[in-house]
């Protein structure tokens, strides 16, 4: 098990007059080896409760544990938590503060396993941090040799947003978790951070949770969904299930894929088949059925 | 973070969140006026039960208006001990090998600090009932006449708001690139005043980087709704002076009336 979630809840300002429920009673348990959706109306809490999964916020209440770690106020292994289990944030590029792209993927690097020195015998070589970085980099599809001496602010949006994400997977997290990774890029640009992110699941980090306002990415990418609403999950289940309660989506203003939308359609008519993220095998499917009902 | 921003606007349905900024503005310099009018310790009865009066007017919770002394704490103590030791006038009271301490000290510490204490209670009383906006209009509004030496008011008055709307913004950008870094392992509590100087720079660029995209941002958005500064600007919020500003004023001026009477009947 990777994360274990039971009964936690989170109130911002619990004290002062701006006081916000923002977690009520959550409970959730995300396995090795998934890639775990999370998906809500905005405001609904989802950065909230990926914030607690690498301690950068603490549970008020309810207990939490990640990696084989207790997320306690004053554990010691916190460090090492957030080294386990990497976290992209929102808007990632805005973090980039390096001179160069290689000082700044290298950051997250040196603070977490430290540079090699008398005291630190475990740490890394200058060499080794290059390696790193390097590879790092490749495997966000950045070329070494082109960009690792440029200044981060010169770069585009998209590539930006990528030498962020390799400022992350530098520590080989176990667990990556995105919140929104693909907004505010164009399609093409979000097509190619989401081929990115499957390949990281094979490469560096098994377990993947993902935020997303967006369902076909979800549907696209997901063996698990979770759906959270005024701070409470309200469904968790896999894409294909989950798309079959269309109303109870549409009632917390979210929208579903279109095939989905068809296949509900079809379904209403007597004609059900299993809902496919390949529109393609999709159409296969129903046309073998409508066929196969005409004999 | 958001806890932090003292004095920050508290939102109440109060007679005093409805009066006009201005009125609220004249009132708190008044006030201040009035701290610095008294003389003998009683008068400092009047003042205080004015401001409790206020605040209780303000539907404000005490502790919203004591927590803002907080940052300045630190401030009046460490005055106030330098006063007690080096206030050279007076009967000496006290002595202890060369610490020599006077009444007269005593006496000018304690006023200093309720001093202190009571303008910053005052003026937060002021911000945590008005709007940032209405303050600067406020401001904008009792600054006209400047016009006529071609002061540009409404320029002034804009900057003010702008920097004011920036920075709870500001303070949650902040927020949250400390946090990514954190992520990233981080670290802004170990190590000694330059390692931890060191370990700003991480926060600080960015910040700046989304500073600047910000104010960019602002001006072609003002340039795209043709701003062009003050002349002929209509306010969406217009000023309207009501009975409970004349009365507001007129209480004020009765405080500083009395604090001058007790002033002359005492000494
Ligand atoms: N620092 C904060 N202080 C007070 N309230 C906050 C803070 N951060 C978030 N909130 C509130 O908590 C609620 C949940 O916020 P959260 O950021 O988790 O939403 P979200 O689901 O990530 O939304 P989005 O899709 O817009 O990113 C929101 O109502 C928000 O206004
Ligand atoms: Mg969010």
């Amino acid at each position: 098990m990777s994360i274990k979630i039971e009964n936690l809840s989170f109130i911002y300002n619990p004290k002062g007059a701006f006081k916000k429920e923002a977690l009520k009673n959550i409970t959730l348990t995300i396995n090795k080896g998934e890639f775990f959706g999370i998906i809500g109306h905005t405001g609904s809490g989802k950065s909230t409760l990926i914030q607690h999964f690498n301690a950068l916020i603490m549970p008020q209440s309810g207990t939490l544990e990640v990696a084989g770690i207790k997320v306690v106020e004053g554990s010691k292994e916190l460090k090492s938590l957030r080294a386990k289990c990497g976290m992209v944030f929102q808007y990632p590029e805005y973090q980039l503060f390096g001179e160069t792209v290689e000082e700044d993927i290298a950051f997250g690097l040196i603070n977490f396993i430290g540079k090699k020195t008398e005291k630190n015998p475990s740490g890394l070589t200058d060499q080794e941090i290059k390696e790193r970085v390097k590879e790092a980099m490749e495997l966000v599809g950045l070329s070494y040799n082109e960009f690792a001496m440029r200044s981060p602010f010169q770069l585009s949006g998209g590539q930006k947003r990528r030498v962020a994400i390799a400022g992350i997977i530098v520590t080989k997290p176990e667990i990556l978790i995105l919140d929104e990774p693909s907004s505010g890029l164009d399609p093409k640009g979000k097509q190619e951070i989401l081929q990115l992110i499957r390949n990281l699941k094979e490469t560096t980090s098994d377990t993947i949770i993902m935020i997303s306002h967006d369902m076909d990415e979800i549907a696209e990418n997901c063996s698990r969904v979770a759906v959270i609403a005024k701070g409470e999950i309200v469904m968790c289940m896999s894409p294909e299930e989950l798309f079959t309660h269309e109303e109870a989506l549409v009632g917390l203003s979210l929208d579903i894929p279109i095939v989905a939308k068809v296949r509900n359609a079809l379904a209403l008519k007597g004609i059900d088949v299993p809902y496919n993220r390949d529109y393609k095998v999709f159409a296969k499917t129903v046309a073998e059925k409508i066929a196969g009902g005409a004999k | 973070m958001r806890e932090f921003t003292f004095g920050q606007y508290y939102p109440a349905n109060s007679v005093v969140h409805k009066m006009d900024a201005r009125a609220k503005l004249i009132i708190t310099i008044a006030f201040i006026v009035a701290i610095f009018v008294v003389e003998g310790f009683f008068s400092f009865i009047y003042v205080a039960g004015f401001l409790v009066f206020a605040i209780l007017l303000a539907k404000l919770p005490i502790r919203a208006v004591v927590k803002t002394i907080k940052p300045i704490l630190i401030l009046v103590l460490f005055t106030a001990v330098l006063n007690l030791f080096f206030y050279q006038k007076g009967e000496i009271i006290w002595e202890f090998g060369f610490i020599k301490i006077r009444d007269e000290a005593v006496r000018f510490c304690l006023y200093m600090a309720i001093r202190l204490i009571l303008l910053v209670m005052g003026s937060s009383l002021m911000t945590l009932t008005t709007q940032p906006v209405e303050l600067t209009d406020a401001i904008e509004s009792l600054l006209t006449p400047l016009k006529w030496v071609r002061f540009p008011v409404h320029e002034l008055a804009l900057i003010m708001s702008i920097a004011l709307r920036y920075i709870p913004i500001l303070m949650d950008e902040a927020d949250r690139i400390i946090r990514a870094q954190k992520a990233r392992g981080a670290d802004f509590e170990s190590g000694n005043i330059f390692a931890r100087a060191k370990a700003m720079i991480p926060i600080l660029i960015p910040l700046l980087v989304s500073s600047f995209r910000r104010a960019n941002e602002l001006a072609d958005a003002m340039d795209a709704r043709c701003y062009s500064g003050g002349a002929n600007r209509t306010k969406f919020k217009q000023f309207h002076i009501g009975l409970n500003d004349v009365m507001g004023v007129m209480s004020v001026v009765s405080l500083i009336m009395l604090i001058i009477t007790t002033n002359a009947v005492l000494f």
